[in-house]
Order: C-alpha cells, then structure tokens, then sequence
C-alpha cells in the first residue's frame, strides 16, 4: 500500500537511532518499527510495500543485519543494517 | 519403562494434529499437557483458516495446503467442530486501500485461488458494512473453526485409536540421545520415546532452556471481545483490509499495541471482534483499553456493531517468531527432539499441514521441507 506520506506522532522523537538504510545512514526516532523508518523515508520513487502493519500480509519482508525479518514487527538498534528487497543481490 | 515412538508434549491444535499426523503412520504416540486439554493458546483463539489476510509467498502456501487438510480432516473424520468454509471479506474504506486490495485479488487469482474483487454489490454478501466501505475482496474458500472443539474431536478419535492423554502432567526432564529421549513426567514416570514433539507454543523456550537449547519464539499478545447474540448478522469473515486504523494512529509511532478489525459470528450467533497484537511478556490479564481500541476498529467497518453489548474480553498469546514463519523440525543439538511452534495468529490454520510437517520429519527423515525455510536452525 503506498498512499499518503507518513510522518511521526510519538513522543520521543527527539531521541533518535542511526541506521543504515540501503547503504544510506539516517536517524529514525527511537521505538519506531523497521516498517515506521521506511515509511518516513519514503518518497514518490521509493515506497515500501505493505498493506496489513501487523505481521500477517508479510509483504514488508526486509533484511536487518542479514537476517530476512518482518519490517513491521521488528524494532530497530542504533547501528542496525537495512536492506530493501530491491537492494538484495541474492 | 513405558516406550512409545512419539510423545507429543502440548494438547493444543498443533500438538493435536501432530498426535494425529504421527498415529496415522502407524506410530505409538502418547500426548502429555502441564494442563487440561488445549489450556494454552487454543483456548483463546478466534479459529481464523485464512488465505485472504496472505501475500503469494511461503505463509500462503502453507495455508492453501493446510486448508486443503483441514477439508480432508472433516471427510474423513466428520465435522464436530464446527469447520465452516464461510468465507472470508475484505474490507478497503479509501481509494489507496480498494487499488492495494484489487492487486492483492489480481495475485491471489494468478495462484488459482477463488476470490474476487467487488467495488460494488457487497451487500449481498455482507449487509451490514458501513458506508465508508469503497470496495472489497471475498474469498470464498477461507474457513472458521471452533478451535477447543476440533482438540476435543481429536482427542476422542486419538483415545479411540488407544492413544494415551496424560493430562496436569509437566516435563520434569527431557535426556536427549542420538537414538531416542528419556522423558521424566513432574510425577516421576519415566517414558522412553523415540522421538518428542514438543508443541508447546510460547512456552516452548522454557523447556528447552535447562537443556542450554533455545528457539527465539516469544509471546504476542491478543485481546478478543465477544459480543451478545443479535440481529446483526455476519455472514462471512469480515477484516479490514489496509488497516487504515493502524496507519493512522500507531503505526508511526513508538506505541506498543495494534489494532486490526476482525470480525466473525460464531455458530452460537455470538460475534467475536479481534484482535490486538502486542509484546507483554507471558500476563494474559484483559487491558479494556485495548479492547476499546479494538471494538472502535470493528464498528469503523460494521458500524451497526455498535449496538450490541459486549459479553466478555479474553487475552491469548501467539507465538511469534522473528521471520514470520513457523518452526518446524529438529532442534539442533538434540536432533530427536522436534519443535513445532512460531506460528502467531496462523496456528489454527497451519495446524493440519504443521501435523504432516512433523510426521514426515519422525517418520521420512524429511527434515528441511521448502528448502529449509521452517528449520529451527535458520536462527543460528
């Protein structure tokens, strides 16, 4: 599901991880799922695919450090490793 | 020493379907619970068979086979468990969600799945879903069943069979061999088993940690609200497609708990409302905020919801694992021990095919079904 650009409602967002995302650091708010940092880095070119958020469609498969994960049910680490389907190479 | 070829540790669906699974073989399978029957996770489940909530990928076909069991189940053993193909509906309320929904029909038919995708004329299926609804999907196929009853139907063709249930019995000690387990009962019988399946869902890493053995399933919170008996009627299972709800006020956020409407009549014509889905740990106590939350998500989708009273609330726990996919198979380092757990939401509805798993695992040596992608040692 792509649609609407997501921002963030918490309140920590002050504190933030950094992370790796495709090669790319970024600083995500501290608590946000692997699927919440994609959808703030999302752009028109480059959305992540889901539709359910809560780890049923599976649709948001990632790989955080290498393991094949649920973005949606998995939450991030400062220094984690993500990569998009589209990045894999095999 | 009493000997048997299997022991099946965990009375729930999936230990039921493996007991089956393993009798069908012709082994000699004792089944043992710490409780009653199914006292775990079966008993507050809502019994979801589910195709339509599943992108094309490994979960749906695990689903497509172990639905095709389940229909099995009931030629061959009747139906005492109210096994209902209903069907199910989903549910797109913008324009966004109806194009994501119309893809996920479009992939669904290209696996020949039976579903379509309406954007207009769902009253006839479902009468009662708001006026916010833009389109949905109906697959006609998924099933419901009553979860404590298909245990109890098991158990009754097991016994039948002479399979022996030892209930309020514990695993005091599991000694694993090469050749077979020592079992040690919290009684002190001592069983001598060929192989032990342990279908013990949550609870499965407090039964291997004395053996210094792990599988990283943790506990997943879910809350279900049943409502009275009434005239609104809920023909098929009706969930909410994009989780809209779940995108607009959690999903971006730090908020531990989502929320996901789903909606089924029970043949009693009770409604259940779920589900909720959170990490707690192992409390099972009811949070009436998080049911709150989740009835408000249901009536967003089947507003005439709203006037039924709520009977009750009841909290199980999924065992989730990190990938998403169930474990199944032996546990390295202990290779006659198999595990059979992971499942989260989707236990009732892997069930059937989790039994076939792990009897081709015991009895065929067939320990890496779909390239290795159940295996406990993914992990390591």
């Amino acid at each position: 599901m792509t649609g609407q650009g997501f921002r963030y409602r918490g309140t920590a967002a002050e504190e933030s991880v950094r992370v790796t995302l495709d090669g790319r650091a970024v600083d995500i708010p501290r608590g946000v799922s692997v699927l919440g940092a994609l959808l703030l880095q999302a752009d028109g070119d480059r959305q992540p695919d889901w539709f359910c958020a809560i780890g049923q469609c599976q649709r948001c498969r990632v790989r955080v450090n290498g393991d094949e994960l649920i973005a949606c049910q998995t939450y991030l680490a400062p220094g984690d490793r993500i990569e998009t389907p589209e990045s894999w190479s095999g | 020493m009493k000997r048997v070829d299997a022991l099946v540790v965990g009375s729930g669906i999936i230990g039921s379907f493996v007991a089956l699974a393993l009798r069908e073989r012709g082994l000699e399978v004792m089944v043992v619970d710490r409780g009653g029957l199914a006292p775990g996770t079966s008993r507050s489940s809502d019994g979801n068979l589910l195709c339509s909530d599943k992108s094309p990928g490994l979960m749906l076909d695990l689903s497509r086979r172990s639905l095709d069991a389940w229909h099995h189940f009931a030629e061959r053993h009747g139906n005492d468990c109210e096994f209902d193909p209903k069907g199910a509906t989903v549910v797109a309320r913008s324009a966004d969600e109806a194009r994501g929904l119309s893809a996920l029909v479009a992939e669904h038919q290209a696996l020949g799945i039976d579903c379509r995708f309406l954007e207009s004329g769902w009253h006839a299926l479902e009468p009662h879903l708001g006026p916010d609804t833009v389109a949905v999907g109906h697959w006609p196929n998924d099933a419901q069943v009553q979860p404590m009853l298909a245990c109890y139907q098991i158990a009754r063709i097991l016994r039948d069979q002479g399979v022996t249930y030892r209930f309020y019995e514990g695993i005091e000690r599991l000694e694993p061999r090469d050749d077979g387990v020592t079992v040690t009962l919290d009684g002190g019988d001592r069983i001598e088993a060929g192989h032990v399946a342990l279908c013990t869902g949550v609870w499965t890493p407090q039964i291997l940690e004395p053996l210094g053995l792990s599988v990283p399933v943790r506990p997943r919170k879910g809350h279900i609200a049943v409502l009275e008996r009434g005239d609104v009627m809920v023909n098929s299972k009706i969930a909410d497609f994009g989780y809209q709800a779940a995108a607009e006020s959690t999903e971006v956020d730090e908020t531990a708990v989502q929320t996901a409407a789903i909606i089924e009549a029970t043949r009693s014509g009770t409604i259940l409302c779920g589900s909720s889905r959170e990490f707690a740990g192992f409390d099972m106590a009811v949070n009436m905020h998080t049911v709150q939350q989740l009835l408000a998500d249901c009536v967003r989708i089947v507003p005439d919801l709203a006037r039924l009273r709520v009977i009750r609330g009841y909290a199980g726990l999924r065992p989730f694992s990190p990938d998403g996919h169930p474990v199944i198979g032996p546990v390295p380092g202990a290779e006659r021990l198999i595990v059979a757990t992971g499942h989260e939401g989707a236990g009732h509805g892997l069930a059937a095919v989790t039994g076939d798993l792990v009897a081709a695992c015991v009895a065929d040596g067939d320990t890496h079904p779909y390239e290795g992608r159940l295996h406990p040692a993914r992990f390591q």
